[in-house]
Order: structure tokens, then C-alpha cells, then sequence
């Protein structure tokens, strides 16, 4: 499966991919999922990316930075830019360790569970618990979108509406602590009734895992782009 | 794009909610109130240097509140950083190919607690030399006094981390050592005198 060494051309590693995927259904879907998932890659790493886009909005970090600050405390411009740098440069220094080991285990999409493998592998080991609860309570809120991925996306509007008058009535909040990495998809039940979507993402083999997350992928996007 | 416009209001909107829902972080609070910000009440202005038990305990009420914000947190929606300038910072690196929904979302939360640790740092260093605006010094030393932001040092340069430590290079090199061993000026006359005794020999016979 390897695709490595041709970036310039972006159909023929698809090409390729597909060809050897092509043994069982389920790695045809990924292919699906795979191919235009590529096609978009390729269009925005081909884009410039502009000034502005290489930093976070200065406004969000000075409102971040002023939420640990006492109240009388002020903030140069020039130590507003450099953490806006910093930002930037944490990104770019997980993402690529990230990046490194799926390129290792020959996998395309970037996981949160890279993400959380990478900042753990570079000493960021006091942010593991925080991200795990934060991943966990994400996954149990976006459960109920989970199990309308198969709607055609003109739904998918009225859905995001739906969801937006749910959280108004502030749901009870389901405390899950997990403090090690290891433990990050439990096979426990959730409080509330996990779409079998949801629970597909705790998976026992490798394959299956990859297959969900390729499909997960092929949606998102769509949505987004709405 | 319009998605994106829609968003920004309600973060904001929401943001002023999770402000006044937490009252230790309101801005009304004085400094002296125990159940004020941490940050001030665990470095008083009396003290010239924090002793380092107080550097973990702040590092460990920071680390305690976070999980204890997430726990409590019933919308995510309230997210401070836009998930679409996260991916493009991702792809920025030209090796990376897919990303999934969830990465950015992580990350969100994750670049939320970096700024708030590396800021909460930085003014631990401005607090120590009384001064109540941050700097890009004040980052700069709290970068250099953290391993785990080794690959952050290009960002800042090392003489404007530690402002004594330049000070007294600048000392250093206006004061060059004195050197005690110097030839003496007129070295060369002193051969030029020499020669005459040949001279006088030859006159004699």
C-alpha cells in the first residue's frame, strides 16, 4: 500500500491504492471514502496559504491568554504576536509527529488518537487527561449526529438546527474520568443509549477501526462545506 | 463561509456565558480574595521570588481546573479557536495528508490549555520583577524555564529570555580584559644603537 514519492500527481497513488484495495467490499468503500477525500487534499495543499491563515485569530488568543490573567494585568503587541507564533508552532510540531506515525503504520488520515500519542510522545503528558475526558464528552455529544450520517446532506441542516434546541435544554452531563492514555476508547456503556455508529468507533480489529474512520471522514467534509 | 461567520458570534456570545459562569475568573475579583485569580494570590508583590512549591501548586490547581471545566462542560459549541484555521495549519505541512473531524476539535481544547499554561508562565516572570504588562521577554523566559518547549526557542531568541544574563554580557563585552605584557615602544632603536661599536673597533688599529 505504499503511495509514498509521488505527491505531484495526485490520481495515480489513488490509482494504485485502489487497485490493491480492491479484494473485499469494504475495502472497495474505503476506497470511495479514500479517493475524495484525496481529491480535496490535493486541491488545498496546491492553494497558497495566505498570511493570516498561518496564525490563530489574534482576538481568540488574547481572550484565552486574559481568561489566567489577573484582572490589572496588560499584554504587549508583541507578546500577543509571539504566542500567536507559539500557537502556531505547537500545531505544526504535534501534527507532524502525528503525521510520522501513521506514515509508519501506512495510514492516510490523521486520528485524534495520533494526536494524543504524539503530544504524550513529546513530554505533554498533563494535557493526556484533560484532551481524554474532552474527546470522550465530544463523542457523546456528536453521538446523536453519528446516527444520521446516512441522511442526504439537505437534512443535515435541519439536524444541526435539532441539535442547537437540544443543547438549549442543557442535557445532564455524563461525568466519565479516565486518566490514562492507554484506557482512551473504553468499552464501557454510555449513560445514555450509544448509536450503534457510536459504538462502532470501539473497535476490536485494526481494519474495522480504519474502515469506520474512512467513513466518518467521507461525511464530514461534505457538511462542512454546506 | 457563512457557516463560519454564523459561528463567530455564537462563540462569543457563548464565551461572555462561561466567563460569568465562572466567578473566580471575573474581573471584578480583587487580587486579595482567596477564591481569586491564582495567579495573583499565589505570587504576592511582597515576595521578589516565588519559592517552586508555589510554581507546582499553581501548575497543579491549572491542571485540576481543566479537567474540572471539561467535566462541567455540557456544550462543546463553545470552542475559542475556529476548527478550519487549525486544519489548515495541520496541512500547512505539505506530508500530511488527511485529517480526521475529531483532530482539529482535539486540538481546539489542546491549544486553549497551551496558551493559558505558556501565558500563566510568563507572567510568573513579570510578576517577579514587579511589572504589570507581559512581554515578549516575559514568554521568552518562560520558555527557556520549560523543557517541554524546547522546539519553541526559535521563536524567541535567547538573549532576550533572561534580561540580566544579556545585561551582563553587554557588561562583558564593553570591558574587554586588561592585557599587562606589551613590547616596549622603541624596540627597534635599541638594534639600531648596537651597530656603531663595530665601527669604532675599525677605527682604532
Amino acid at each position: 500500500m505504499e503511495t509514498g514519492g509521488f505527491h505531484g500527481y495526485r490520481k495515480l497513488p489513488n490509482t494504485t491504492a485502489g487497485l490493491k484495495l480492491s479484494v473485499s467490499d469494504m475495502n472497495m468503500r474505503q476506497q470511495v471514502a479514500s479517493s475524495d477525500h484525496s481529491a480535496a487534499t490535493g486541491e488545498e495543499n496546491e492553494c497558497t496559504v495566505r498570511e493570516q491563515d498561518r496564525f490563530m485569530p489574534i482576538a481568540n488568543v488574547i481572550r484565552i491568554m486574559r481568561k489566567i490573567l489577573p484582572p490589572h494585568a496588560k499584554i504587549s503587541d508583541d507578546a500577543k504576536e509571539t504566542i500567536q507564533e507559539c500557537v502556531s508552532e505547537y500545531i505544526s510540531f504535534i501534527t507532524g509527529e502525528a503525521n510520522e506515525r501513521c506514515q509508519r503504520e501506512q495510514r492516510k488520515t490523521i486520528t485524534a488518537e495520533d494526536v494524543l500519542w504524539a503530544m504524550s510522545k513529546l513530554g505533554f503528558d498533563d494535557y493526556i487527561e484533560p484532551l481524554t475526558m474532552y474527546l470522550h464528552r465530544y463523542r457523546e455529544l456528536e453521538g446523536d449526529r453519528t446516527s444520521m450520517r446516512g441522511e442526504p446532506l439537505g437534512k443535515r441542516t435541519v439536524e444541526y438546527a435539532t441539535l442547537g434546541v437540544a443543547t438549549a435544554f442543557v442535557p445532564p452531563p455524563y461525568h466519565h474520568h479516565n486518566g490514562y492514555f492507554g484506557a482512551a476508547m473504553p468499552m464501557g456503556t454510555y449513560v445514555r443509549e450509544a448509536p450503534p455508529n457510536t459504538a462502532s468507533s470501539h473497535h476490536h480489529h485494526h481494519h474495522h477501526h480504519h474502515h469506520a474512520r474512512g467513513i466518518s471522514n467521507a461525511h464530514e467534509p461534505n457538511a462542512r462545506s454546506i | 463561509m457563512d457557516q463560519n461567520q454564523h459561528g463567530q458570534p455564537t462563540q462569543e456570545a457563548v464565551g461572555k456565558n462561561q466567563y460569568q459562569s465562572n466567578p473566580m475568573m471575573a474581573p471584578t475579583n480583587p487580587p486579595s480574595e482567596t477564591i481569586g485569580p491564582y495567579v495573583t494570590s499565589s505570587f504576592p508583590r511582597e515576595k521578589q521570588h516565588a519559592p517552586q512549591d508555589i510554581y507546582q501548586e499553581q501548575l497543579n490547581n491549572f491542571w485540576a481546573k481543566q479537567c474540572q471545566e471539561i467535566e462541567e462542560t455540557t456544550d462543546l459549541r463553545t470552542h475559542s479557536l475556529p476548527y478550519a484555521r487549525i486544519k489548515k495549519i495541520m496541512k500547512a505541512d505539505r506530508d500530511v495528508r488527511m485529517v480526521s473531524a475529531e483532530a482539529p476539535v482535539l486540538f481546539a481544547k489542546a491549544c486553549e490549555m497551551f496558551i493559558m499554561e505558556l501565558t500563566m508562565k510568563a507572567w510568573a516572570n513579570a510578576e517577579d520583577h514587579r511589572r504589570r504588562i507581559l512581554q515578549k521577554s516575559d514568554i521568552a523566559s518562560a520558555i527557556s524555564k520549560t523543557d517541554v518547549f524546547d522546539f519553541l526557542e526559535d521563536i524567541v531568541p535567547r538573549d532576550v529570555g533572561i534580561p540580566r544574563s544579556s545585561i551582563a554580557q553587554n557588561f562583558d563585552l564593553s570591558m574587554p580584559p586588561h592585557q599587562n605584557v606589551t613590547y616596549p615602544p622603541y624596540y627597534v632603536p635599541a638594534m639600531v644603537t648596537g651597530r656603531p661599536i663595530p665601527d669604532q673597533n675599525h677605527h682604532g688599529p
